[in-house]
């Protein structure tokens, strides 16, 4: 099988300098901070656990540090692509690896970084290609990570020697961003869809059996929402994959990074603006919110979704909006907290409590909405 | 204490083939009695008597073996089975001795060659048996009846599901009531009962307190509210303290209360499940009553219920007149009929009947004494063991029966996992240990419960062997991974086990999909 | 340390030893025991003391206290039973015993597929062999009863095809059919199976075609029948049955006594997509009703092994060449895997009675299967064409019926009650009275005959009852 492997060799380095990430000129200031790679040794760990599989995996991969300096230690056959990265790996580096890798065909990219990484070769495949994260980023939030090097290696390991049984699943691909403007650090952005192989019997071992039944439940209650939608109320789906199931459960084709809003059947508006969907509310008074749980922090508003504001919420009516997640993606939540950040205290503290979250039809878990504390805030500005 | 030697240990391995693979055309495992030649004068021959079309062609293709082989046969798979053989410390199944002597008596003629529809009359003893068992069963619950129709403690709580529902029925309120309200940490037959009787399920998730929050459940209790469904202590060995507001908030909600007491060990003699305001309550006989396992039964589930709940009990249930006879009752209009055909697994109430009296209520508080001793004594030993940490550490009161503990830190610095661990335990004579119920919040989870039953030596040793298993994860961890190396057959895989082209849950499907196993 | 919370020693716990529990006591760092229930508060606690009689801790005393009262009842070994509907007293080899006694097999609760792998084996035996008796090749390990088996058929179906009717036979064992009753919810909520009973053709006994055809639509889910029915009707139409209900998309779940298959043509033949059945009469004692156990088999395919509630073995292999090993399949679809959203609910079933049918399967054989049948069948039929010649009595359907018929006593004036207690006292228990039940059929009373009956056994029966309808 031909895998293609990219290391990010700077990846990481930021995380126990106190800053968030090596985007962009981070990574100096990172060197500078005196932080060391360890993204390679990662990679490695992950290697090493499969060497046994070498006459089965052709690694496609840069020459040096990004790839084959590690694949050809350990003994594995390399196929070069055309360059190799001098020094510093770039965030151009990856996406130009990742451009040859689907130009060559792989099928696979196993990469070594965090959710930076995880971005730039989502931006050039897309669900083209599966990926596979080995965890070595100091923000890890998108879904093509394993849990570990090791559960890495295991799951390549499904891939290249029981394909047939490990699906590929899709997964989100999420990131924090760095504000030019501003310099502050915007929450996380929900950038898209990437493929993932998934072993229901690896995540047994590592998490829990249950993972692939919690997506089971979320198409039954996404089917079950889809039939039960009059023609008169307006429907608004915030952003991701758990909504827009419902979306295309109605045949709809919404977009899935965005507030899409359906009337009578209709999609009426995608990707809207919070001063659209605001127009649309004035319209039609009467409306249901679908809200996912977004990353694994359990957060519902504020994050990759800031268009559902508390204006929107206000205008929705709290009591009309609906919460949906996989009984797996609740499971993940310890303690099961969810978070909105809202920028708006009272609406904030108007959410704090128990909230139903539907995860099958007649399912559901109850969750508490906890507010970050913003007593001291609001008396500064009054 | 000292450390104990382990054993040099290996299971029986017979190699032993299918028995479907084994012996020749015409031998016979037995003999019919032949049939009395005035039988056939006057019926005929047999084949005459099935019309043509539904007369079977060709025998069934079953091993031809001789009565010696079949008996060799299965004993060699018996001796390939470890079963409570070894050191069983499994979490949850609460393992206790199954008297010998109970066994016995329960394949007499007197318990085994009884007919459920046998007049009453000539089921006195049986009768009196199962009765008294009620009464003691009643005395340890305050609850005011019991039955025993459930084949297990799922049956139970699918009996209370029922039940809830010819409740609200019968109040005109059941379309309304048709939720039921359960915890993340309660029994995964407790929600999975609830929904398959028609009910919505509201989970209410485990908070950092190790329980879920009385806030929680005041959320979720409305007017929809039918029932609550819960254990306590949960099987992490954590009691909810809050259990009794629990019970009011659900009542005043119009809900009935349902306690699973499948963790009852470590509580025996000092709570009744009537007296914190429950409804309805579940032995498992099978597990705290010294009834065995059998590898999953057969089991019973005995619900027992409150004065009010009586008229919606499965029925038929057994009554004892003034005059001291015990007679069968019909069920009557209100009952929800049956879960299960006639009233039970006799020979199960038989035995944890015996038990009970043999154990005595001293001998019971002992029971649970002992067993809640013994699991803070292994709590001790096992948290010295690198790479094993407590569930929920911060919670520093003392666990009941059973604690659960995480091997996460292990497999994070091996990536030997629980289930590796588990295999290569097996390798030193140690039964499997119990994981986790779903959902895992624990990483590599395992729930070992130590119970009255075991000697201090082989609470020590199953440690002792963990432990050395857990260094053994260190020095040599492909070992580990790929265990086990002493057992009956090596690691099993299970790559095809989902997979419809390659599971073979018969020797016909088996020899279809893999023709070359065809001999 | 409190001396008082000491144990006393007790045959079945070990370190109720006053020298072990200190020592426990002093490495858990316990002054006094109480410190370990902190938990629970004090509101908790009962205030009253328990009574549960004088302790039994001699073995000597608890047998002859359990033996006492035990042998107040009378049996089946040394009475003449006839009774069957539902529970049948059939030969239980002495191996079966045997086997379901042996320590290993008896004490499992989970293991590892190597560690308990004798017994999985053994499961798988259970489920092949029954396999090849039904003609179906995926089998899952026994639920808790025949009733069950057949409550669970019914959600499959109702999930594979979407529908929410099921047609059941009017000749369906009360018994049976108040279990799966409960399996069919109530209609207030969802999930609800109605539940249609399909008339009884008064002169055959058998399933009426014209009300089956009347009560068929594209909305139900399943056709049920038992062949033999409840009342030992062979439902000797069953191709026919089967080609209606698959006309209207329905899915046929057929109920089967397994000790008649080595006669009668297994139900797969006839068009059955969902096998169910009783596993008592291979091996298992009635134990008062305690033997009851089912089984639930299909055709291998998807669509039907992604409904199924039990769990099942599969063989497979390790991870050394040609060894075989036994684990779950589909074990993320239960209740275990995947709680309220698994399929319906499994839980402790009667998996040591599939031992035990595993042993009597291998021990008939073909052959023992062939002569087992013939021998049920022969001497049933011998003992109905015995009484239906006893004047006043009446056997309803003499013909067509495998080792249940059932008589009538219209024509004699003794009620049914005095009649078997007057049997009772000779010895006799008399079948099953089918009046509450069945008042259609007048004052009918079910019969079995096993292979246990010799023509002895059946003449006196016969001379019996001729007394006592006097």
């Amino acid at each position: 099988m031909r895998i293609g492997l990219i290391i990010n060799p700077i990846a990481g380095m930021g995380g126990k300098v106190g800053l968030h990430g090596t985007d962009g000129d981070l990574y100096l200031k990172a060197q500078e901070l005196g932080a060391l790679p360890f993204s390679r040794d990662r990679a490695l760990e992950t290697l090493s656990s499969i060497i046994d599989l070498k006459d089965k995996i052709v690694f496609v991969t840069p020459q040096g540090v990004m790839g084959s300096e590690i694949a050809s230690t350990l003994g594995f056959v390399t196929e070069l692509l055309n360059y190799s990265s001098q020094g510093v790996a770039s965030s151009a580096d990856t996406k130009r690896a990742a451009q040859e890798m689907l130009n060559s065909g792989v099928d696979l990219i196993l990469f070594s970084g965090g959710d930076g990484t995880a971005r730039d070769i989502f931006e050039v495949v897309g669900d083209r290609t599966p990926m596979l994260g080995i965890p070595a980023g100091v923000k890890m939030r998108s879904g093509v990570f394993s849990f570990s090097p090791l559960s890495a290696g295991e799951l390549l390991r499904r891939f290249v020697v029981t394909p047939e049984i490990t699906p590929i699943h899709r997964v989100e691909i999420l990131d924090v961003v760095l504000d030019s403007v501003e310099n502050a650090w915007l929450p996380d952005e929900f950038f898209g869809v990437a493929l993932a192989p998934f072993s229901q019997a690896y995540l047994q071992m590592a998490k829990s059996v249950s993972s692939a039944r919690g997506d089971a439940g979320i198409d039954a209650l996404a089917q079950e929402l889809a039939s039960s939608m009059d023609a008169l109320s307006l429907y608004l789906f915030g952003p991701g994959t758990t909504t827009h199931k419902i979306l295309v459960a109605m045949g709809l084709a919404g977009d899935v990074r965005g507030v899409d809003a359906v009337f009578g059947n209709q999609i009426i508006g995608r990707d809207l603006s919070e001063k659209e969907i605001l127009e649309l509310l004035k319209e039609h008074p009467n409306a249901i919110l679908f809200l996912g749980v977004i990353g694994g922090q359990g957060f519902l508003l504020g994050r990759g979704n800031q268009q559902v504001s508390s204006k929107v919420i206000e205008a929705v009516k709290p009591t009309n909006v609906i919460l949906i997640s996989s009984a797996d993606k609740i499971g993940r939540l310890f303690p099961p907290h969810l978070h909105v950040d809202l920028g708006d205290g009272r609406m904030e503290s108007l959410l704090a409590g128990y909230h139903q979250v539907l995860v099958a039809p007649g399912r559901s878990i109850m969750c508490q909405i906890v507010v970050p504390d913003r007593c001291q805030q609001e008396s500064i500005a009054v | 204490m000292t450390t104990i030697k382990l054993k040099n240990y290996h299971a029986a391995s017979w190699d032993e083939p299918l028995v479907m693979q084994m012996g020749s055309p015409g031998r016979r495992g037995a003999i019919l009695p032949s049939t009395e030649s005035g039988i056939s004068d006057v019926v005929g021959e047999a084949k005459n008597l099935v019309s043509p079309n539904m007369q079977r062609q060709s025998l069934p293709i079953l091993p031809e073996l001789s009565e010696f082989e079949v008996e060799k046969h299965y004993i060699h798979l018996s001796q390939q089975t470890m079963g409570m053989m070894g050191v069983s410390l499994f979490g949850t199944c609460t393992m206790k001795y199954n008297p010998r002597v109970t066994e016995n008596l329960v394949y007499q003629p007197f318990v085994a060659q009884l007919h459920p529809f046998q007049h009453e009359d000539t089921l006195q003893g049986t009768l009196e048996i199962v009765y008294r068992f009620d009464e003691l069963l009643r005395e340890l619950s305050g609850m005011s009846k019991f039955v025993f129709q459930a084949g297990g403690g799922a049956d139970a709580a699918y009996t209370q599901a029922c039940i809830t529902r010819a409740y609200h029925a019968s109040r005109g309120e059941l379309a309304i009531r048709n939720e039921i309200i359960t915890t993340a940490q309660a029994h995964p037959s407790s929600p999975a009962t609830a929904a398959a009787a028609g009910f919505k399920v509201i989970t209410l998730p485990l908070e950092a307190d190790g329980y879920a929050s009385v806030e929680a459940l005041r959320a979720a209790v409305s007017p929809r509210t039918a029932a609550l469904m819960v254990n306590n202590p949960d099987d992490i060995g954590i009691y909810n303290p809050h259990i009794k507001e629990w019970v009011d908030i659900v009542h005043e909600a119009g809900g009935l209360c349902f306690y699973d007491h499948a963790n009852f060990n470590g509580l025996m003699t000092r709570i009744r499940a009537a007296e914190l305001g429950f409804d309805a309550c579940m032995f498992m006989l099978h597990k705290t009553f010294g009834g065995p396992k059998g590898g999953g039964g057969p089991a019973v589930g005995a619900y027992g219920c409150t004065e009010a709940l009586i008229p919606f009990l499965p029925g038929p249930t057994i009554g004892k007149n003034d005059a001291g006879k015990f007679f069968i009752e019909k069920e009557g209009p209100l009952s929800i009929g049956r879960v299960r055909e006639f009233w039970g697994n006799v020979p199960v109430v038989i035995r944890a009947y015996a038990w009970t009296r043999a154990m005595g209520a001293a001998g019971l508080r002992d029971a649970a004494n002992i067993s809640v001793l013994a699991n803070n004594y292994m709590e001790k030993r096992l948290l010295e063991i690198p790479g094993i940490t407590k569930g929920l550490p911060e919670l520093t009161k003392r666990r009941l029966e059973m604690t659960r503990y995480s091997l996460g830190a292990l497999t994070a610095d091996t990536g030997v996992s629980t289930l590796d661990v588990q295999n290569r335990m097996t390798d030193f004579g140690v039964d499997a240990y119990w994981l986790s119920h779903e959902p895992w919040f624990i990483p590599e989870p395992f729930t070992p419960e130590a119970g009255e039953l075991w000697s201090i030596e082989d609470i020590d040793y199953w440690i002792d062997v963990l432990a050395h298993v857990c260094q053994e994860a260190r020095t040599n961890p492909d070992l580990v991974k790929t265990s086990p190396h002493n057992q009956v057959v090596h690691k099993m895989d299970g790559s095809g086990l989902n997979d419809p082209k390659k599971w073979a849950t018969t020797w016909r499907a088996y020899q279809r999909k893999y023709p070359a196993s065809n001999k | 340390m409190k001396k008082n919370t000491e144990p006393s020693p007790h045959p079945y716990m070990a370190n109720s030893n006053n020298g072990n529990f200190d020592q426990m006591m002093k490495v858990a760092d316990v002054s006094d025991i109480e410190e370990l229930f902190e938990q629970i508060p004090i509101a908790h606690r009962t205030k009253r003391d328990f009574d549960l009689g004088p302790v039994l801790s001699a073995e000597s005393s608890l047998y002859r206290h359990m033996t006492g009262i035990l042998r107040k009842s009378e049996n089946c070994e040394d009475n003449l039973n006839f009774l069957g509907a539902g529970c049948w007293q059939h030969y239980v080899p002495a191996i079966c015993d045997e086997m379901v006694m042996r320590a290993e097999f008896l004490t499992p609760v989970w293991g590892t597929p190597s560690s308990d792998h004798g017994r999985s084996q053994a499961w798988f035996e259970f489920a092949s062999q029954l396999g090849e008796l039904v003609g179906m090749e995926f089998v899952g390990l026994p639920v808790y009863s025949f009733g069950t088996a057949g409550g669970h058929a019914i959600r499959m179906a109702a999930r594979i095809t979407k529908r929410s009717k099921v047609l059941l036979p009017r000749s369906l064992d009360p018994e049976r059919l108040a279990v799966m009753k409960t399996y069919c919810s109530l209609p207030e909520l969802t999930g609800y199976i109605e539940i249609v009973l399909v008339d009884m053709d008064s002169a055959t006994g058998r399933i009426d075609l014209n009300d089956l055809k009347a009560k068929l639509s594209d909305e139900v889910a399943a056709v049920y029948f038992d062949n033999p029915s409840y009342l030992g009707v062979v439902e000797s139409e069953a191709l026919e049955i089967s080609r209606l209900a698959h006309e209207y998309g329905a899915e046929v779940i057929v109920g089967v006594d397994p000790i008649s298959l080595g006669i009668l043509v297994p139900p797969s033949e006839y068009g059955a997509d969902i096998v169910v059945g009783t596993t008592q009469p291979l091996g298992v004692h009635m134990n008062c009703g305690g033997g009851v156990g089912g089984f639930i088999a299909t055709r291998d395919e998807e669509k039907y092994a992604v409904e199924y509630p039990t769990l099942q073995v599969s063989l497979t292999n390790t991870s050394v060449e040609g060894e075989m090993a036994f684990g779950l399949t589909l074990f993320e679809q239960s209740s275990y895997g995947s709680r309220e959203q698994g399929k319906d609910w499994t839980g402790n079933s009667v998996y040591l009675w599939a031992i035990a049918n595993a042993v009597y399967m291998s021990l008939m054989g073909p052959q023992g299967f062939r002569d087992i049948g013939n021998s049920i069948i022969e001497r049933s039929h011998y003992a109905a064409t015995r009484i239906n010649s006893i004047p006043g009595l009446k056997v309803l359907w003499p013909e067509g019926f495998f080792k249940e018929f059932v008589v009538n006593f219209d024509d004699v004036a003794i009620g049914l009650d005095l009649l078997h207690s007057r049997l009772r006292d000779v010895g006799i228990f008399a079948g099953k009275d089918l009046q509450s039940d069945f008042p259609e059929l007048g004052k009918s009373v079910l019969y079995c005959v096993t292979e246990i009956h010799t023509k002895e056994d059946i003449d006196q029966l016969v001379a019996a009852l001729g007394e006592a309808i006097k």
